[in-house]
This record gives structure tokens, sequence and C-alpha cells, in this order.
């Protein structure tokens, strides 16, 4: 190719890259990789062409990619104000790695961009990654030199999907969503670590289940299908693939995926939850509940069945049902999650408490106190023939038991701000759950005392039985 | 009292069953109501077994009832400090005739049972039970002394006075319901409201109890401890009331 085909091709590079800065999310077509095509076709015939890898730097993807590009504009013009500014907004280099902008050094590269060596002359195109590609065969084709890190075959250097294996070359970091070259083992923006390819399943699972944690869930279908693609019969890939679909709102796909995950773990309370998501998602709130049910049976610690079953009672309009759900939720959800939250609200939304007037009302104690005195009283009178001066000694122990109980199983249940309470434990009352169960099963244990007492035949005479 | 006679006729013509009313529960099992119906019903069974068993052993002409006499509600013995005292009025509370009045007694308890127990709460609903057990009996015992030495030896039993208590409760908190109701001789159900059958069954028994004052009748019915469970229910609810239920009306 002439130098007039260069020129030519760099004019169309440098034109996408315009239009890309210009429209960074185009409707139709992609000129940024339309541009990074052009350039670095660019680069293969004329490995010093400045302008080539200054605009290169414009289209490139990750941080990293646009360092390297910069510092082979250096090294070739190290004056070039350009890549100086540009090198200088660029974050500090992870610690590993040299400081820039000095003059770079040969190592190894980290990224489908290639790093110029300072000296000598450069074959034109360096093998860009590792070790695979330099075991396999040479490697046919317009990028000579480029292979695939899992199957070795041939890549071209715009390439995001192996065409021979499949497996996709460039990952998003879950934390940064920034994308990263799959040999890259941590994200050169935020440092994430994205697993190591070499072992190329695990690597693809542990991101998969990072996208979904994360809700990225097209990036999670990418992983699961080269999961997919690598070990069909891979663990509870059919349930991944349903829930990514699910994510994707696609209900269809989702159900294929989860009848098949049904006929592999037909005991799984995963898959269960997973059918009643898609049901809900369908709007089948019968179905979703019957599934939510299996999903609870089979594993009852499952906290986001829980939360689920008790937004369905709750839209039945059963609360006393939802309340228990979602109290078991609650106990089941990881602290501080969004769903402990919204779980927590609905609970407050269900139970609002009684307000503050009432709860820290002295009539109030009052009125709950006296129902349960009402019947110790008048059952220590009927036992002493309705003659107070003829209750015994245990009778009157008993009312004051009585009293003792009352106030306790009060204070353990509905007033654990009363007022007594607050003078005997501060002004925020009982705030222990475990108090408050202790304080009600003592006052409902003083009730069975002061009853037992009251009852018990003590000092009284047995009758005569009436004449027939 | 040609009035009162007339009256009484008219209600003891009219019988009323209720089926079902208009309000759904919030809670959700009755554990109290339910646990009252079991206890009641396995004490009777238990009562009758032991009868059974005794049967033999005791003289020809003894009733069945006298195994049960001392756990009897006898006004006398109340009033001297004799016999079981305030456990007698509880046990008589629990005790039944036959199967025919605990049949009668549980249905009336499981249909406005379960409906005050959602006000109350279960363990709340279970001590108001108790106290209606002993307005009932308190009622009875001071109304049949006053009436003579005779009928103050009379024992009583039957759960009828505190469900009528739970009634009273119930016509206290929910007197704008409807309820489905069996009227005979009519064979056929109408939705009449909560309040008119209530006080058919406070007004009947109130009758019959003005005509026992006078002289012009003689029931097996203890009509006064039905009034003083209603009394007792009517009055007590308030402090039993859970304290949600005020909350939502402020």
């Amino acid at each position: 190719m002439d130098d007039a085909s260069v020129q030519t091709l760099l004019r169309e590079g440098i034109a996408a890259a315009k239009l890309a800065q210009q429209n960074p999310a185009p409707a139709a077509g992609n000129p940024r990789e339309q541009a990074q095509e052009l350039l670095l076709r660019v680069i293969e015939l004329d490995q010093e062409n400045v302008s080539a890898w200054l605009w290169l730097s414009t289209v490139v993807s990750t941080s990293e990619e646009r360092r390297i590009c910069l510092e082979n504009v250096l090294l070739l013009d190290p004056q070039n104000k350009h890549a100086l500014a540009g090198l200088a907004r660029l974050k500090p280099r992870a610690p590993a790695a040299e400081p820039a902008p000095a003059p770079p050094s040969p190592q190894p590269a980290r990224s489908k961009y290639t790093r110029l060596k300072p000296q000598a002359t450069p074959p034109p195109s360096s093998p860009k990654r590792s070790a695979p590609a330099q075991q396999k065969s040479p490697v046919q084709g317009r990028h000579a030199g480029l292979a695939c890190p899992f199957c070795g075959n041939a890549i071209s250097a715009v390439d995001k999907r192996c065409e021979h294996c499949q497996l996709p070359l460039v990952m998003v970091c879950p934390a940064c969503k920034a994308a990263v070259d799959v040999e890259q083992k941590s994200c050169p923006d935020c440092g994430q670590k994205m697993g190591n390819y070499q072992k190329p399943l695990p690597y693809f699972a542990q991101l998969g289940v990072a996208y979904q944690a994360g809700t990225l869930y097209p990036e999670a279908l990418t992983a699961w299908q080269a999961v997919e693609t690598l070990q069909p019969d891979y663990p509870h890939l059919q349930l991944r693939l349903g829930e990514v679909q699910l994510g994707l709102g696609r209900p269809d796909r989702a159900w294929a995926s989860l009848q098949q995950a049904l006929e592999q773990e037909p005991e799984s309370a995963a898959v269960y939850f997973a059918l009643g998501e898609l049901a809900r998602q369908r709007g089948e709130r019968h179905e979703a509940f019957e599934h939510y049910q299996v999903a609870a049976q089979l594993d009852p610690q499952h906290g986001q069945a829980w939360f689920r079953l008790g937004q369905i009672y709750q839209q039945a309009r059963k609360p006393q049902e939802a309340t228990q759900a979602f109290r078991r939720a609650a106990k089941l959800m990881p602290a501080e999650t969004t769903e402990l939250a919204q779980i927590q609200a609905q609970l407050e939304h269900l139970n609002p408490g009684l307000p503050e007037s009432m709860a820290t009302s002295g009539a109030e104690l009052f009125r709950q106190m006296a129902g349960p005195m009402s019947l110790f009283i008048l059952a220590a009178l009927m036992d002493a023939g309705l003659r107070p001066w003829w209750i015994p000694v245990t009778g009157w122990l008993a009312l004051f038991l009585a009293f003792i109980g009352a106030f306790l199983y009060v204070s353990g249940t509905d007033l654990p701000r009363n007022p007594l309470m607050q003078a005997l434990a501060g002004e925020r009352g009982l705030t222990s759950d475990e108090a408050k169960l202790g304080l009600a099963l003592g006052g409902a244990a003083l009730w069975l005392l002061a009853m037992l007492l009251i009852l018990l035949p003590i000092g009284q005479s047995y009758p005569e039985l009436p004449g027939l | 009292m040609t009035i009162i006679i007339f009256l009484y006729l008219l209600l003891q013509f009219v019988f009323l069953l209720p089926i079902k009313d208009q309000r759904s529960r919030r809670l959700g099992f009755p554990w109290a109501t339910a646990g009252l119906v079991v206890l009641n019903t396995l004490i009777h069974a238990g009562v009758l077994f032991l009868a059974s068993r005794q049967a033999g052993a005791a003289e020809p002409e003894t009733p069945w009832w006298y195994i049960i006499y001392p756990y009897m509600e006898v006004p006398r013995d109340i009033l001297d400090g004799e016999g079981l005292g305030a456990l007698a009025v509880l046990t008589s509370g629990f005790l039944h005739g036959d199967w025919g009045h605990l049949l009668g007694n549980m249905f009336i308890l499981w249909f406005f049972g379960r409906k005050v127990e959602d006000a109350t709460g279960p363990i709340r609903f279970s001590l108001l039970y108790l106290l209606c057990v002993y307005t009932s009996a308190l009622l009875s015992v001071v109304a049949r002394a006053g009436l003579s030495p005779a009928e103050a030896a009379i024992p009583g039993l039957g759960a009828s006075g505190a469900i009528f208590g739970i009634m009273a409760a119930y016509l206290f908190l929910y007197s704008d319901q409807r309820i489905l109701t069996l009227i005979t001789p009519i064979p056929w159900v109408f939705w009449i409201p909560a309040w008119v059958y209530i006080v058919h069954q406070l007004l009947a028994n109130a009758l019959l109890g003005e005509l026992i004052q006078e002289d012009v009748a003689v029931t097996t019915v203890n009509v006064f401890a039905h009034l003083g469970g209603a009394g007792g229910g009517l009055l007590f609810i308030y402090f039993f009331l859970h304290p949600e239920i005020f909350a939502q009306r402020r």
C-alpha cells in the first residue's frame, strides 16, 4: 500500500474519530469502532505515524490503552503538547506500573495496543497477546501475530469476541464498567480484580456472578454464555441464564432456561424462587405465590422468598400474614441491603406502632392494666363470699402479684415506654426485644400464680351434698 | 305483667340462628376462641366418661351430675364461704348439662368469639372470657340468693354466661354489622342488624328473669348468669381492646 492510501486511511480514521467524539451514542453504526479499525490499519502500515497514534488515543476504550497510545506519540515526538497534556490528565499509573510520562521501556503488552520500543525497529505488529498465540502455528490474516488467548486462533485487534471459540475478548469491569481486556487480571481504571483468564471457566463464572450482583445483566449474559460454551453442563448454569434473562426482561427465554434448570434440580429453592420471579414479572400473582411458597418450604432460610411472600400477602390485604413473612425475611436478609430497608419500611407501614401520646400515656397504662385487675379482684371477691374483709392473706398477695404481672405484661407488649417504665429504665423505656419478651412472659407467669393462689381452696370447708 | 308475658312469648316464638356476618377477620387463626371450644368439649367428654365409670359404683338413684357437684356454682355455698369458692365459679363455667347444651354454647362462642378476639388479641380475649365467667356468676349468685333459699341451693353450670359477655362485647364493637340469620318459624335467612340479634337474646333473658322474680315462670335456664355475663362484657371490653384500635381512630 502506498503513502496515498495511508493518508486516505488516516483521513477517514480521523473523520470517524471526530464523529465518535461528537456523537458518542449513535443510532446506527459505531464510528468509534470504525475509527479504531482505520487508525490501527494506518499504524500497521506506518507504525511511526504520530497522528494515527494521537487520534487513536481518543477512541480507545480504557485509560491504559490511551496511555499506551500517548506514550507512543511521545516516543516519536517527545515535545508533542497534545500527548503531554493528555498524559497529564490521565490518572497516575498503578504502583506496579511505571510512572507517566517517563520514557516507556519494553514490557509485556497490557493491552491490544502495542507499546512501541524506544529504540530499534520493532516488527510491524508485535504479538499483542501472550503465550498461547506464540505456541500456535503462525497466524494468518491481516493482523498476523494477534491470537485469541483461549483458542490461539487469529483475531483482529478490534474483535470483541473470538470468531473461532466464540469466547469474549473484552469484558466489563463489574465495579466501574470500563472495558477490560480478558488478559488483564485487574481493571486498569479502578483496580478491581477481574480474575485469571487462563482458567476460563471460573473466570467467566465469577464475573457472571459479580455482574448479576451488580445487575449488569447484558454483561452477565455474555459471561454465562461463555461458561455455556466452555461447559454446557456447568452447575446451576441454566438457573443463572434464566435469572439473567429475567433481569433483561425476556420472560420467554427465562422460562425455557428455568424449565431446564427445574429438570436438573427439582428440589432447588433457587429455581422455584426464579420461577416465582418470572411469574411475578408476567403478572401471574397466584403462580408466583405458589412458587415462592415452595421455595420457602425447600429452603426456610431463603429470605428473598419470604420477602416476596410478604409482598403478595400485603397486596392480598392479609396484613397479619404479610407481617409474619416480612419479619421472617428481615431476620434472614443481610444487614444494610436495599431489601432489608424495604422490609423494614413495609413492617413500619403494616405496624405503625402507637402514637407518641398513647405510647407514653399513663391513662393508657391504666386502661390496659384495669382489665386483668378487674378479673383478679372479682375472683378474689367471689372467693371471699363477696365480703372484702374475708379475703385471706393469700388473696391479697395474689392481687399484688396480679398487679405486678399486669404492669410487666403491658410494659413488655404494647407500652414499653409507659411513664412508670420510663421512670425505671430511662426516657426510651424498654428497647430490647428480648427484655420485652421476658417481661411479657414474666407478667403472664405472675398472673397464673396469682390465679392459682385465689383458686386454691385454702381454709375452706367442703360443702355437703344436697339431699335427694 | 300481661305485656311482659306477651313480649316474652313473642320473643320465644321467634328463634334466631346466626349464620354469618359481613365482617372479614383481620387476624390469623383465633387461637383463644378455638382453645376455649376445645377445652369445653374435652371437659364435657371427660365428665361424661367419669360419670359412666361411676354409674355402677354409686347408688342407683344418684344423678350423674353428683360427681361434679362441688365444681358447680351454688350461690348459698359461695356466699357462706363454703366449697371451692372462686374455683367452683370458674369450673362451673366449663361444665355443661348435655351435648345439646355444649353444642349450642360452642356454636355461639365460635361465631362471636373470633371477631371479638380480633379486637383484643388471644391473651386479652382469654382474660375477658374469664372475667365474664365471674360477672355472670356475680349476678347469678346475688339474684338467686335474693329470690329464695331453695333457689340459692340450686347449682348452676354452663359457659353461656361468659358467652353472653362475648356477645355483648361484639355488640359494643360491631353494632353496625349485619348478621345473616335463620329466623324460625320462617324457613328463610335474612340479613339483620347485629344489635337486633343480640338485643333479642338479652331481652328474652331479661323478660324471663322478670317472670321468675314474679313467680310467674320457672326455668332451668340461668337468665341471671346470662345477664351478668352480658353486663360484664359490655362494661369491661373497653379495658381489653388492643391499643392499635384506638391508635387507628386518632
